[in-house]
């Protein structure tokens, strides 16, 4: 390399043009591997179809998360032989079924025919190749439609399935408050859904959170929301003059992804009867937390030039309070145009069951306290 | 580096490729890994296996790896296949594919995925390796041969390329060209980019200098 065509490569310039085509690669380093790879099948079927214009597809364009492919491809079938950087988008996808690894920077494909319909591919992939419980990932291209169908368990069992519309350009907060729904729902409303290992609890017996359970919640909520928001970006805690915000939504632009369009900045805050040392937590501190709270979401959003803000508050306390807890914050909050969400965190599936469905009787018409 | 960490990081790169479509991982693969590993060892805050190596002209090779590699074969912890040398100019290169003795690894690695030093390194490992199976098989083994200090042409073939300078000597091409992407990513994104991140665009800015088209 001569010491012109050096300086050129490595040019501002040069360096430049590669975070414009590039950024947002590795952001999901921490993340399963499964998810990881259903963001990059999306980023390049947006990069073919929306960048590169590719035509529809005729068939549903299925990924397998199996870098190896296939030992023996079935004989009837062309394979494309091992394309390099494939994320570079710079190959036709479509009517194929592709083997690539997580990051789908690498990938092989066999040649779908015109006789293969999507009973045909499903039946193909489960029965005969026995790939049904590898992950998997369906881009639907045809009839105008353009999303992505995700079988983390593989395609033998479908009611895994979730589904991520790629042509979503915006996320509104009606879209988070869902999302968190369903992630307080699976992971997070009682000691068995958050399991054993990331858990904010350290005896629900005796309501005694962990350290910082706030890191617990942070770190769920950003899995759960980056899996629901597919063709998003999910940023977590980022240095800043004014502190730290604990999770922004973002989407890079297709044409320049060092071009980003922040949607949704949230706060998050674990209100606690109890500290991980056993000492009582006043309730003065909790209402100073959501005054804090509702104090950091404006003005991190306003520094990021996000789109909204919200404070969502984890309730670890034993008393159900939910929106009343936000009674002397309300005002403020509407002012700023902070959303106030709270979900409560039980201590055991007994008090969540007997909060949503009151308390289960027994034969005699004894209630049940366990 | 010790004996033993020299085996960890030849052990956890061979681990790296475990689930990509080139394993078991040739030596120039594996040589290749960790020489950007060494490269980019500040970005991640690791231990770099070698601080200075010979430019050849072709992957750089580091004896301690190879070592560590033999080592492993010797205590049966990773298996060999397909040994054949290659004549590069007057030395005979060796040539041969590498992967894990699962049954005598499992207990190492589960030790290993508990340690929060060993898993930032095999994370690094990881996404390196990854970056280079993104070039595909032939054009991986130039990845190292493209990056910025190895291919500075201020520094001639056969002498030695210091990838640790001294406090208040200036940092390396790779360490530059780094700074120059978090300077920019501060920019236009406004925020600072991970180790992950950043190792990402570095080893993509590297894709199509292994092609020869920039």
């Amino acid at each position: 390399m001569t010491a012109e065509t050096f300086a050129r490569v490595w040019s501002r310039e040069s360096l430049e043009d590669t975070l414009k085509d590039n950024f947002g690669a590795g952001q999901d380093v921490d993340m399963p591997e499964d998810l990881r790879f259903v963001r990059g099948v999306a980023r390049l079927a947006m990069k073919r179809f929306k960048v590169k214009n590719e035509s529809a597809s005729d068939a549903p364009i299925v990924f397998i998360l199996h870098p190896q492919g296939l030992d023996d491809p079935p004989p009837d079938r062309t394979s494309s032989g091992r394309i390099p950087m494939l994320d570079e988008g710079r190959y036709e996808i479509s009517n194929r079924i592709w083997f690539v690894n997580h990051t789908v920077n690498e990938g092989i494909a066999l040649e779908l025919g015109p006789d293969d319909d999507d009973v045909e591919i499903f039946r193909m992939l489960r029965d005969d190749l026995q790939l049904g419980g590898f992950p998997a990932a369906v881009i639907e291209t045809r009839d105008g439609s353009f999303n992505a169908r995700f079988y983390p368990r593989g395609l033998a069992d479908s009611t895994s399935c979730q589904v991520a519309d790629l042509n979503q350009q915006s996320i509104s907060l009606v879209d988070v408050q869902s999302a968190l729904d369903d992630i307080y729902q699976a992971t997070l409303c009682t000691p068995d859904a958050q399991g054993h290992v990331v858990t904010t609890w350290e005896d629900a017996d005796s309501l005694l959170p962990v350290g910082e359970p706030e890191l617990t919640v942070q770190a769920l909520l950003r899995v759960g929301l980056v899996g629901r928001f597919i063709g998003f970006d999910i940023w977590a805690e980022q240095p800043d003059p004014s502190g730290r915000f604990d999770l922004l939504i973002v989407q890079s632009d297709l044409f320049d992804r060092s071009t980003v369009t922040r949607h949704v900045l949230l706060e998050l805050k674990v209100l606690k009867d109890k500290a991980s040392t056993g000492g009582t937590v006043r309730p003065s501190v909790n209402r100073k937390a959501i005054r804090k709270g509702v104090k950091q979401a404006a003005v991190y959003r306003d520094q990021h030039s996000v789109r909204s803000a919200a404070l969502c508050c984890y309730d670890m306390r034993a008393t159900v309070h939910g929106d009343a807890a936000f009674e002397e914050v309300g005002a403020k909050a509407a002012k700023k145009s902070v959303e106030l969400w709270i979900w409560h965190l039980f201590a055991s599936a007994e008090a969540f069951r007997n909060h949503h469905y009151g308390p289960i009787a027994d034969e005699e018409g004894v209630e049940d306290s366990e | 580096m010790t004996a033993l960490a020299d085996q960890t990081r030849a052990l956890l790169i061979i681990r790296s490729f475990a689930r990509s479509a080139v394993y078991p991982a040739s030596a120039a693969a594996i040589h290749t890994v960790s020489y950007l590993a060494d490269a980019l060892a500040s970005v991640w805050g690791i231990r770099p296996l070698e601080d200075a190596v010979l430019k050849t002209g072709w992957v750089p090779h580091s004896a301690k790896l190879h070592s560590a590699i033999d080592a492993l074969i010797g205590r049966g912890m990773v298996d060999v296949a397909n040994v054949q040398y290659v004549e590069r100019g007057a030395r005979l290169d060796l040539q041969a594919d590498y992967s894990l003795n699962d049954v005598l690894c499992g207990r190492v690695l589960a030790v290993l995925d508990s340690d929060p030093e060993w898993h930032v390194e095999f994370q690094a490992l990881r996404e390196i390796s990854t970056c280079v199976v993104g070039m595909g098989r032939d054009r991986m083994p130039r990845a190292a041969l493209v990056d910025a200090s190895y291919s500075d042409p201020l520094l001639d073939t056969n002498t030695v390329l210091d990838l640790e300078p001294d406090a208040g000597e200036a940092p390396t091409r790779t360490k530059q060209a780094n700074n120059e992407i978090s300077r920019l990513a501060a920019e236009r994104v406004g925020r600072a980019l991970s180790p992950a991140e950043l190792t990402n665009l570095y080893i993509r800015h590297l894709f199509p200098l292994t092609e020869g088209s920039r």
